[in-house]
């Protein structure tokens, strides 16, 4: 697979540069009810390539409302995860997936747990210009014995 | 009825393979699928699908298509990324689901799904395609997961070509039983 990326890349020296972006979208968080409801997701990145391989920090927060008899149960998730991936395409735009390391703080209803878990992200780099890039993701994390899933949409700097 | 029908389809129709610039493809694609709506959970029964499928070359390794399907529409963008030797391997992103109200869902569904596509050349007139699907349902309020994964055979000649295949889905939402599908697929491509 490094083959294929590499060389779908090899004209591309300046992906040894840092990207740095922002998203926003929707994550459906498992709650300990099980449900995974529809909430608002932000999400900040950075990551430093390597030719067509790269390495990623990204953080992501969502907060969860889930209805319950008796009232809400409030929760905010705050996720980090340390990924290593690969990217490439026929075309300026690119195709990305990545792997690693996930950590999720959950606070809310005065507790707070730590869970660590995996996250695997598949995403899209659409160029905009010279240095800034359209991206659209698709991420699932696991936390505890659940696992979360994410969609969204950000836009990335290169320098 | 519809209940009986499929409200929405988990079949996979496609390869890796995009269309030439400004090629279309029209086809059409029947399926049984299991486990695919609360009506087929509940009572073990598959339900059937069909659906007429549109697409057009819109660069070079990139497609644009659509599906429109009993009760509802998906729409997509296919983008071949890499290919290596006899394979393709594409990224199909796209956004569907249940457009008409029903009583279960009233508000409809809504689906994101990210495929990764993988096609093999055979010889000059097979396929076999390969395929894993993440995919993302609003329901009812909530967010239901998917992993689906799919298998299936083409027979293509310049203008005309026919499928087979089968997919399967995990749904954490019915405790983890997979939703399955068998379908065909055919069509005519522009030269």
């Amino acid at each position: 697979m490094h083959l294929i990326f590499a060389t779908a890349l090899a004209a591309e020296p300046e992906l040894n540069r840092a990207d740095l972006g922002v998203n926003a979208g929707l994550a459906a968080t498992r709650s300990s009810t099980g449900n995974h409801r529809v909430d608002p997701a932000l999400g900040l990145w950075a990551r430093k390539g390597f030719g067509a391989a790269f390495g990623e920090l990204e953080l992501g927060f969502v907060t969860n409302a889930d209805p319950v008899p008796g009232g809400t149960l409030r929760r905010n998730v705050y996720r980090s995860a340390l990924l290593v991936g690969w990217r490439g395409g026929l075309r300026p735009m690119h195709v990305g997936f990545a792997a690693g390391l996930a950590a999720s703080v959950v606070t809310g209803n005065d507790v707070m747990a730590l869970q660590p878990g995996v996250r695997f992200r598949s995403d899209l780099h659409v160029p905009v210009g010279d240095r800034s890039m359209l991206v659209f993701h698709t991420g699932l994390t696991s936390r505890g014995r659940g696992a979360d899933a994410d969609v969204g949409l950000g836009w990335g700097l290169r320098w | 009825m519809i209940l009986l029908l499929g409200c929405t389809t988990l079949h996979t129709v496609d390869g890796a393979k995009t269309l030439d610039v400004k090629q279309v493809q029209i086809g059409a694609a029947g399926s049984i699928q299991g486990r695919q709506n609360a009506a087929s959970v509940a009572t073990g029964i598959p339900v059937a699908q069909g659906e007429l499928a549109l697409r057009v070359g819109v660069a070079e390794n990139v497609d644009v298509g659509t599906r429109l399907y009993i009760g509802g529409l998906y729409a997509d963008m296919r983008y071949r990324f890499a290919q290596p030797g006899r394979w393709h391997l594409a990224v199909a992103p796209g956004v569907g689901g249940l457009m008409l109200p029903i009583p279960a869902f009233p508000a409809g569904t809504l689906d994101v799904r990210s495929p990764l596509r993988a096609t093999r050349d055979l010889s000059e007139h097979w396929d076999l395609n390969l395929g894993v699907t993440p995919m993302a349902r609003r329901q009812l309020g909530a967010f239901d997961t998917y992993l689906g994964a799919n298998v299936g055979l083409e027979a293509h000649w310049p203008r005309f070509y026919i499928g087979a295949g089968g997919d399967w889905l995990v749904q954490p939402a019915y405790g983890y039983k997979p939703a399955w599908v068998v379908g065909m697929s055919l069509g005519f491509r522009s030269r």
